[in-house]
C-alpha cells in the first residue's frame, strides 16, 4: 500500500480527489474481505439457482444462520426458505424444525418435495426454550438445518445463534417479520422476499413470483435483486408436472441490480 | 390361582420369556414373544415350545395354549378360536409353518379380529362371518364402514402391516431413595443429593450389567406435594453424570412449591448394556444413528418434554387435520420404520399448505353471489381482495368418527400478494381460513 493511497485527515500532502480515495480504500477493503471468503468448494448451494445467482460466492457457507424477511406469512419466504433449509441436509443430515406455534403442516412439506424421514419437529412451550433448542441443535453436526420462525431475536442470542452455527458447521434459517430490518443482525445473509403479481400464465397455474432481494452477503455492497419462480408442480407449464407432488423447479425472469 | 397371584405369575413369565426375546407384551391374559430376529437365541421352535410348556407348568399356568404365528394377530387368533369347543383340561401348542397363517386362519371366525362387539355385529350383519369372507368386499369399502383401525388389523393379522407391540415394562428393580437431612429447596444442595442417589443407582445397573431407558426421579416436599419426571434415553445407560446431565435439563423448568424432604430414583425401563440398539430410522439407504444425533435427541427431551420431539407420519385420512400423525422420537427407540410409513397420505394432486391453523378461523367475505368464490375477505381487521382463485377440491369424510365434514377447498391468492388455503362448510356455506401457503 503506498502512501500515495491512503487519506490524510489533515487534508496535507497528498489531498487526492475524494472519490478517488474512497475507491481506493473501498478496494482494499474487498481485497482483505475476498481472503476471509469460504472458498468456492466450500460452502452449500441454496437449492435455489436464481438466489445462488446473486450471492457473491454462488453459495452460502454452513456454519452461520441466514434470515428472510417478509411483511406476512403466505408471500413465499417460507417456501423459499424452506427449501434452502431441506437443500443443506444433504450428505444424510437432518433437517430439525422449531415450531412453536404447531402450525407446520407436514403434507405441505411433503408437498415442497421434503423427505419427512429426515425431518425432526420440535414443539418449544416458550421462546426461551426454542432459543435453548435452536442452539443445542446448531451446535450438532448430524443436523443440516434448523428452520424456524421467529418473531424477536436479541443481538445476544444471535451472537449465541452464530457461535453455536459455527461449532457445529449448521445453517440456521429464519423466517422474521419486516420489523427485523430495524434490528441488530448476527446473520451472515439477509434476503426480503416480497410477492409479485404474475400476469402471463394460464389461469389453471398456481405459479408465484417472488422478487429476492440479497440485503446483505459477505462480500456484497449493494443490494442485488432477481425474481424467483415457485412452481406449482401440478402445472403443466412446469417442467416437474407429472402427477402429484414433489419438488418445485424455479427459473428466474431477470437479474436487477438496486 | 388368584387374581393377584396369577398377575404376578404372568410377570414372573414375561420376565423369563426375556431370555429368548427382547420384545415381550403383556395384553390380558396373553403374552406375546416376538421371535423375529432371534434365531441365534431359539434355534428351534418346536424347542422352544416344550421349554416354554414346561416352565409355565412350574409357574402353575396349566392348561397353556401356545401358538406360533408369522403375526401376533394370527397367534392370538388361532390360540382363542381354533377350538372354542374343547374344554378339557389340556396345554396345547400349534406352530404354523412360515407363510401359512393366513391359510390356517381365514375360517376362523371374524372375531378373531380384535375391533370391539360393535365391529363384529357390523361384519355379520353384512355376511361376513369369517375372515375369509372378509375379502370379499374392498377394504375401501371396509374403511369407509368401520374406519381405519378395521383396516389396520385386518392388514396386521395377513402381515401386510407391521404391529407394534407395546413392551412389557417389568416392576422396577432398581430404585433409590434418600431422605434428605434437612428439608431444602437450594438447587446446589439438591444437586449433590441428587448426585448420590444416581451414583448409587449406577452401581446396582453396573452389577447387573443392565442400562437405563428411562428414568424417573420424584421429590417428595414438605407439604406432601410431590414433583415427578422422566428422562429417556436412545441407548442402556448406566452413567451417574449422564443421568444428572438430562436431569439438570429437565429440572430448570421445575418450580417447586415447598422445601424438599426426599428423592427417590426409578428406572422404569432397563436393558442389558451390551445390547446394541437398532437404528431409529429405515436402513433403507437412510444415516445411522449417530452418537451426537442421539445426544441431541435426548438432551431436547429432557429439557422440553418427550412429547414435544416428533417424528410426523404421513395418514391416509382426506381430512386435512387427520393427516398427520405424531409419534415422540424418543417413543421410536428400537423400532425401524420403512420409509413407506412416513408417506402414506391419501393420493391428490392438490397442494397442500405448509402452515394449517389449530383451528380454522371464520372469515367474513363478500361474493358477487351467494354460492360463489368471495372476491374479498376479511383478514386481520383487513378487507382484502381476492386476485386470483383455484379449486374446488371438495373433502367429504369422517361420518364413522361422528364429526363428517363437507367442505369445497380453495387456494386463493391476495391482492397483497399472500396464498391462503380457506374452504366453504358445505353444511353451513360459511367460510373459514384453514392454512397458508408459506
Amino acid at each position: 500500500m503506498s502512501s500515495s493511497d491512503v487519506f490524510t485527515p489533515s487534508g496535507g500532502a497528498f489531498s487526492a480527489p475524494r472519490d478517488e480515495v474512497i475507491d481506493s480504500l473501498r478496494r482494499q477493503i474487498e481485497a482483505i474481505s475476498a481472503q476471509r471468503l469460504p472458498h468456492r468448494s466450500e460452502g452449500i448451494s441454496t437449492g435455489i439457482p436464481e438466489v445462488d445467482a446473486l450471492l457473491p460466492q454462488r453459495k452460502v457457507s454452513r456454519g452461520c444462520f441466514v434470515e428472510w424477511v417478509v411483511e406476512r406469512e403466505g408471500m413465499g419466504a417460507e417456501t423459499l426458505s424452506m427449501k434452502m433449509a431441506w437443500h443443506a441436509t444433504t450428505g444424510n443430515r437432518f433437517l430439525v424444525i422449531v415450531d412453536s406455534s404447531r402450525t407446520i403442516y407436514p403434507p405441505g412439506l411433503a408437498y415442497l418435495g421434503v423427505a419427512l424421514e429426515r425431518v425432526v419437529f420440535l414443539h418449544p412451550a416458550s421462546e426461551q426454550d426454542a432459543f435453548w433448542a435452536i442452539i443445542q441443535i446448531l451446535r450438532c453436526s448430524a443436523v443440516g438445518a434448523v428452520w424456524a420462525r421467529l418473531a424477536r431475536l436479541d443481538t445476544k442470542t444471535g451472537r449465541r445463534f452464530q457461535l453455536a452455527a459455527e461449532q457445529g458447521q449448521t445453517l440456521g434459517v429464519f423466517v422474521r417479520p419486516l420489523q427485523a430490518l430495524q434490528e441488530i443482525s448476527w446473520a451472515e445473509m439477509r434476503f426480503l422476499a416480497e410477492p409479485q403479481p404474475l400476469h402471463f400464465v394460464g389461469e389453471s397455474s398456481q405459479r408465484r413470483r417472488v422478487k429476492v432481494t440479497v440485503l446483505r452477503a459477505k462480500g456484497q455492497w449493494e443490494q442485488i435483486s432477481g425474481e424467483v419462480e415457485i412452481d406449482d408442480p401440478a402445472d403443466p407449464l412446469s417442467q416437474n408436472s407429472e402427477g402429484p407432488v414433489r419438488v418445485g423447479g424455479h427459473r428466474a425472469v431477470g437479474v436487477l441490480r438496486a | 390361582m388368584e387374581h393377584q397371584e396369577r398377575t404376578t405369575a404372568l410377570a414372573s413369565l414375561a420376565e423369563y420369556g426375556l431370555r429368548y426375546t427382547p420384545h415381550v407384551s403383556l395384553a390380558g391374559d396373553s403374552l406375546f414373544f416376538d421371535l423375529t430376529e432371534v434365531g441365534h437365541l431359539v434355534r428351534e421352535e418346536l424347542s422352544f415350545v416344550l421349554s416354554l410348556l414346561q416352565e409355565c407348568h412350574a409357574r402353575g399356568f396349566f392348561p397353556v395354549w401356545i401358538a406360533i404365528a408369522d403375526t401376533p394377530q394370527a397367534a392370538w387368533a388361532i390360540v382363542h378360536l381354533a377350538f372354542p369347543e374343547l374344554d378339557v383340561p389340556l396345554s396345547r401348542a400349534w406352530i404354523v409353518p412360515p407363510g401359512k397363517s393366513w391359510q390356517w386362519v381365514k375360517s376362523l371366525p371374524v372375531e378373531a379380529l380384535q375391533i370391539g362387539e360393535e365391529g363384529h355385529r357390523i361384519c355379520h350383519e353384512l355376511g361376513c362371518h369369517r375372515l375369509e369372507d372378509v375379502e370379499r368386499i374392498p377394504l375401501s369399502e371396509w374403511r369407509d364402514r368401520l374406519g381405519e383401525e378395521f383396516v389396520v388389523k385386518f392388514q396386521q393379522l395377513r402381515g401386510e402391516r407391521e404391529e407394534i407391540l407395546p413392551p412389557y415394562q417389568p416392576q422396577p428393580r432398581f430404585e433409590e431413595h434418600v431422605w434428605l437431612d434437612h428439608p431444602t429447596s437450594v438447587r446446589d444442595i439438591l444437586d449433590v443429593y441428587l448426585f448420590g442417589v444416581l451414583q448409587k443407582l449406577e452401581d446396582g445397573l453396573l452389577r447387573e450389567n443392565q442400562g437405563a431407558l428411562e428414568l424417573s426421579i420424584e421429590l417428595q416436599c414438605e407439604d406432601n406435594s410431590q414433583f415427578s419426571f422422566n428422562v429417556g434415553f436412545f441407548q442402556p445407560t448406566a452413567s451417574a453424570a449422564r443421568f444428572s446431565t438430562l436431569l439438570q435439563l429437565r429440572m430448570e423448568n421445575i418450580r417447586l412449591s415447598a422445601s424438599v424432604v426426599a428423592i427417590r430414583a426409578i428406572v422404569l425401563c432397563a436393558a442389558p448394556l451390551e445390547r446394541k440398539q437398532p437404528y431409529l430410522f429405515s436402513e433403507d439407504g437412510l444415516p445411522p444413528q449417530s452418537q451426537d444425533w442421539e445426544d441431541l435427541l435426548e438432551r431436547l427431551a429432557a429439557r422440553l418434554g418427550r412429547e414435544r420431539v416428533c417424528r410426523a407420519f404421513l395418514e391416509a385420512d382426506h381430512a386435512p387435520e387427520s393427516a398427520t400423525r405424531w409419534e415422540s422420537c424418543l417413543g421410536l427407540r428400537g423400532k425401524r420404520r420403512r420409509i413407506e410409513e412416513y408417506s402414506k397420505g391419501p393420493e391428490t394432486s392438490h397442494p397442500r399448505p405448509l402452515f394449517l391453523f389449530n383451528r380454522p378461523i371464520t372469515l367474513e367475505t363478500v361474493a358477487g353471489i351467494p354460492s360463489g368464490v368471495p372476491y374479498c375477505v376479511h383478514y386481520r381487521g383487513q378487507a382484502l381482495v381476492i386476485t386470483r382463485c383455484w379449486g374446488p377440491e371438495r373433502i367429504e369424510t369422517g361420518w364413522w368418527r361422528g364429526q363428517p365434514i363437507a367442505r369445497d377447498y380453495y387456494r386463493v391468492e391476495l391482492d397483497n400478494g399472500q396464498h391462503l388455503w380457506i374452504y366453504r362448510c358445505l353444511d353451513t356455506g360459511r367460510w373459514f381460513l384453514h392454512g397458508v401457503f408459506g
